[in-house]
């Protein structure tokens, strides 16, 4: 199968990557093409632009999280019915979790055998560009860069001094040429761009950076060059995802999803309900009770901005706890903790969250986490067996405050990242566990296994109780 | 052949810290006991004020693009000998010149200069992609002798450690410095580069905070171990020994206007117009008193834009130039000093009256309105420069001139390159003042001092005459 894709790379994050694929995502999709779209890495918020400006969900792409064949299954499964596919690295080209560049975004240009564009952010520089083209050819000549993207340009004489410079080293042809703009409807916030659902005019975003695109990239030079990628390898499909479930008896699993939670994986949800799971869309910022479900799943998301309304939410917030007092299943990521907690501190005000675990979360200046995680589940784990490596990934600005350290009842000890204290991630009431760490279904598809175990085993007791 | 102990400290873009680090580098090798000799590639004032506060003494620009290499060279080398160590501050990306093929770039400075290239790496945002970055450097130009690299906005340990591993690995170029990423954040920044230094009051505070970063994070053996790699530097042409006094110079005093809204002066221009024996005198036009007697006035750039108010209110300065202009004063005024000549500066729509020699307003913008290297034509008899005469300098305004009359204005400059005042026109003059967006560097110009004396000196008679006469 030969699916036409391209990867987008820059030299280093903040080069304009993410409003360069965004809007050649959407100029595309006007354009007729069905595009499909992904993202490199475990980004929550550029998926969720680049989502939005494709029409349809946007899945990540990570080698250090995924096997190989797992990111080629997914890649092939889920572009298989697009006209083109556009995945977005992340950070610069060649970074990787080593300096031997594992898992960078080059690895993952040629494990897909994409041609790659590169963006180059040319502010305050000229002939220069000429030397970051030439070291991206020599330092790996295995990564097949088709075309370049000239970003940040200041007039015409900057871009012609530019576009002569790199002709003079290289045959790669510049695809685009972008000018130097203020954009004032594209806030960042955190890391990359503010989450969709915060954002009060993301349409209107989208669509300017569409005709941005539009203007300034040589559209059918990308479809070309998208054309020119060799067939995909053939993934072995061995797969840690053969715990062969049935698919009844189904079970209902409650998500969260508001303005105050939002970050899922659609991957995460496709593996619950391809598992036999209906979900229950549930928001925690109106005044009614939990619905009857078998589990719940809360996704990270910016509790903090939303603390009042969650804080006010009386009815809701019982609901939850009743729920964990009767052993009911939830499993809480990064905001959900944050919600499961007893207070949320912002600015030393204090806001009374749910009151599962008897932890405040204090929201800081600075990340107190940021990157990959690897855990190893404990024996008081109620999701994952003893001793099961996981991998994910953290993204937090909020510390727990523990009330009381016991240290037999930690769910996960951290062997990379920082977790809650350093060394141990998780805390962990009755059925309800909540965590920093992101997982991702196709890195651990055990986790929808777990949760659909806990979900049934809950139903059960829910149908001998009555 | 000289033995020189010399660095150039480049960088990829603009920004990427270079001015801060070398301001570190220069100060923490002058705390070393080391004598150094700071040069700044390019025509910018402010970096080379920074610069020389840093080594304590004159900051010199080295410009290939406005000097031939023969001038660069000798103006290096005769800069350079009395010191232990010459330090050269690149400017923008290391390959970035004015055409493509990177002439006057700063690689190429290095590469007459036969000097050691330390390159500053921002990797903010970046790990391993940097390796790909320095080696894309080392191999455009092989000539140029890139050495060791100073990582810089480095977020912690791990960062370093990838960083550091990857460059040395895949480059076989040693890092030999790491900053943190917060160790340099309390510096202020303004219009292109750092503040100039008069409008800072803790620039010597600022200078030492730079040193203990540069201390703690560079290592500054290897550095001085790379500056005394360079190999001797030769040179066939003469270096030019300081020029002979001349008798008709020897009473001349030529004013230059230097306080906190005038201080753009590159030392060489000023070097040059006391080369001969005229002495130079500092007034300032802050200060509620008449100029004193002169036989030239030098007004350099600056920022009359943030002494706006207090230069409108000084009217008893005002009014005795306005004067001496009018009997003949020979007046050479550059950028902001053109801006003062005008009749009035306009700020948001405040208008701030001015000296009034030149019957225009100038207008301040938010945007540069002129950037880059400038090069003019005299088409116009004036006092400062024969006709034909062709003139390559530097402009950088945010302001413009708006002009009720602009066919009674007489300019002597036809634009070549850049904009100046119209976009074709540019050096307004009237008696003997003459006003333009164009800087001047000495170096470039050699008959700029030589006018500018004849001028003073005929002016001198003039005035001795009338003294006499009286």
């Amino acid at each position: 199968m030969n699916i036409p894709r391209i990867l987008l790379a820059a030299l280093k994050g903040g080069s304009g990557k993410t409003l360069i694929t965004v809007g050649l995502t959407a100029a595309l999709r006007k354009k007729g093409l069905s595009t499909s779209v992904f993202k490199k890495g475990p980004d929550y918020i550029d998926a969720g632009w680049l989502s939005m400006a494709a029409g349809r969900p946007c899945y990540n792409l990570d080698q250090y999280l995924f096997s190989s064949d797992a990111v080629l299954n997914s890649f092939a499964t889920r572009s298989g019915n697009s006209d083109i596919a556009i995945i977005e690295g992340n950070r610069g080209v060649f970074d990787g979790i080593d300096s031997q560049g594992s898992s960078s975004s080059a690895e993952l240009a040629k494990l897909l055998r994409s041609p790659t564009v590169i963006i180059i952010d040319c502010m305050k520089m000229t002939g220069t560009t000429a030397a970051l083209i030439k070291g991206c050819q020599e330092f790996d000549p295995e990564l097949r860069v088709e075309g370049i993207i000239l970003n940040r340009i200041r007039g015409t004489r900057h871009e012609k001094v530019v576009r002569e410079s790199i002709k003079r080293v290289s045959a790669i042809p510049v695809v685009g040429v972008v000018p130097a703009m203020t954009l004032k409807n594209f806030p960042q916030r955190h890391l990359g761009l503010l989450p969709i659902q915060e954002h009060p005019a993301a349409k209107d975003f989208v669509e300017e950076a569409a005709s941005i695109a539009d203007n300034s990239i040589d559209l059918d030079q990308i479809l070309r060059i998208a054309q020119m990628a060799d067939d995909l390898c053939k993934p072995s499909f061995n797969q840690k995802d053969t715990e062969n479930i049935s698919l009844s008896p189904r079970v209902r699993i409650g998500v969260l999803k508001d303005s105050a939670f939002q970050f899922y994986y659609p991957e995460n949800i496709e593996a619950l309900t391809s598992r036999g799971a209906d979900i229950i869309e549930i928001s925690a910022l109106e005044s009614r009770p939990l619905p009857t479900v078998d589990a719940l799943y809360i996704g990270g998301g910016f509790p903090e901005t939303n603390a009042q309304r969650l804080a006010d939410n009386l009815v809701f917030k019982d609901s939850v706890r009743l729920f964990v007092e009767h052993g009911g299943p939830v499993y809480a990521e990064c905001g959900g903790l944050m919600f499961l907690a007893k207070t949320l501190v912002v600015d030393n005000n204090e806001f009374p969250m749910a009151g599962i675990f008897p932890a405040s979360s204090v929201l800081n200046k600075r990340p107190q986490g940021l990157g990959y995680v690897e855990l190893r589940a404990r024996a008081s784990n109620a999701f994952f067996r003893q001793g099961q490596l996981l991998r994910g990934h953290e993204f937090h600005y909020s510390t727990m405050i523990l009330d009381h350290i016991d240290q037999e009842s930690w769910p996960f000890d951290v062997l990379r990242g920082h977790g809650v204290d350093g060394a141990h991630d998780g805390l962990q009431v009755r059925n309800a566990l909540g965590t920093y760490a992101h997982v991702h279904a196709l890195s651990e598809p055990s986790w929808a296994d777990a949760m659909i175990r806990k979900a049934r085993e809950f139903h059960k007791a829910q149908e001998t109780n009555t | 052949m000289q033995k020189i102990p010399r660095l150039m400290v480049a960088a990829l873009r603009g920004g990427a810290g270079k001015t801060l680090l070398t301001i570190g580098i220069t100060a923490a090798l002058r705390r070393r006991g080391l004598s150094v000799a700071a040069f700044k590639k390019g025509p910018d004032y402010i970096d080379a004020g920074w610069l020389g506060k840093a080594a304590q003494s004159e900051c010199y620009n080295l410009d290939s693009y406005l000097f031939d290499k023969e001038t660069l060279t000798a103006s290096f080398i005769s800069r350079a000998t009395r010191h232990d160590i010459a330090m050269i501050e690149g400017n923008r990306g290391l390959f970035d010149g004015v055409s493509a093929s990177g002439e006057y770039s700063s690689a190429e400075l290095a590469k007459i200069l036969a000097t050691p290239v330390v390159l500053i790496i921002d990797a903010s945002k970046m790990t391993r992609t940097a390796a790909a970055l320095v080696l894309g450097c080392k191999l455009l130009d092989p000539d140029c002798s890139l050495r060791a690299v100073i990582l810089n906005r480095v977020a912690g340990s791990r960062h370093e450690k990838t960083l550091r591993d990857s460059i040395e690995n895949y480059c076989s170029i040693p890092v030999i410095g790491s900053v943190n990423k917060m160790s340099m954040d309390n510096f202020p920044q303004r219009h292109l580069g750092l503040l100039p230094l008069f409008e800072h009051s803790g620039a010597n505070t600022l200078i030492e905070e730079a040193a203990n970063v540069a201390e703690s994070h560079i290592n500054l053996d290897a550095l001085l171990e790379l500056a005394n790699s360079a190999a001797p530097l030769h040179f066939a042409g003469l270096i030019k020994p300081e020029r002979e006094t001349d008798p008709d110079h020897v009473d001349l005093r030529i004013g230059v206007l230097r306080d906190s809204a005038f201080q753009f002066y590159y030392p060489e221009n000023l070097e040059a117009l006391e080369a001969t024996g005229a002495r130079l005198q500092e007034i300032t036009a802050l200060e509620a008193q008449p100029i004193p007697d002169l036989d030239a006035l030098y007004i350099g750039g600056g920022f009359p834009e943030t002494h706006a108010e207090r230069l409108a209110q000084n009217t008893v300065f005002k009014e005795s130039l306005y004067n001496a202009v009018n009997s003949g004063l020979p007046v050479y005024a550059e950028c902001g000093g053109l801006m003062y000549l005008a009749k009035e500066l306009i700020i948001d729509n405040s208008a701030y009256p001015m000296v009034g020699v030149f019957d225009v307003a100038t207008v301040l913008e938010r945007k540069p309105q002129g950037h880059g290297y400038m090069t003019v034509q005299v088409i116009a008899p004036n006092p400062f420069f024969p006709l034909g005469t062709v003139l390559s300098g530097h402009e950088f305004h945010y302001s413009y001139i708006c002009s009720e009359t602009p066919e009674a204005n007489s300019y002597a400059f036809k634009v070549t390159r850049g904009h100046g005042i119209t976009g074709s026109l540019d050096g307004i003059f009237k008696n003997n003042a003459l006003g333009t967006y164009l800087h001047l560097h000495a170096l470039g110009a050699p008959d700029w001092a030589r006018s500018i004396l004849n001028l003073a000196f005929n002016y001198h008679q003039i005035r001795m005459g009338k003294k006499k006469g009286q």
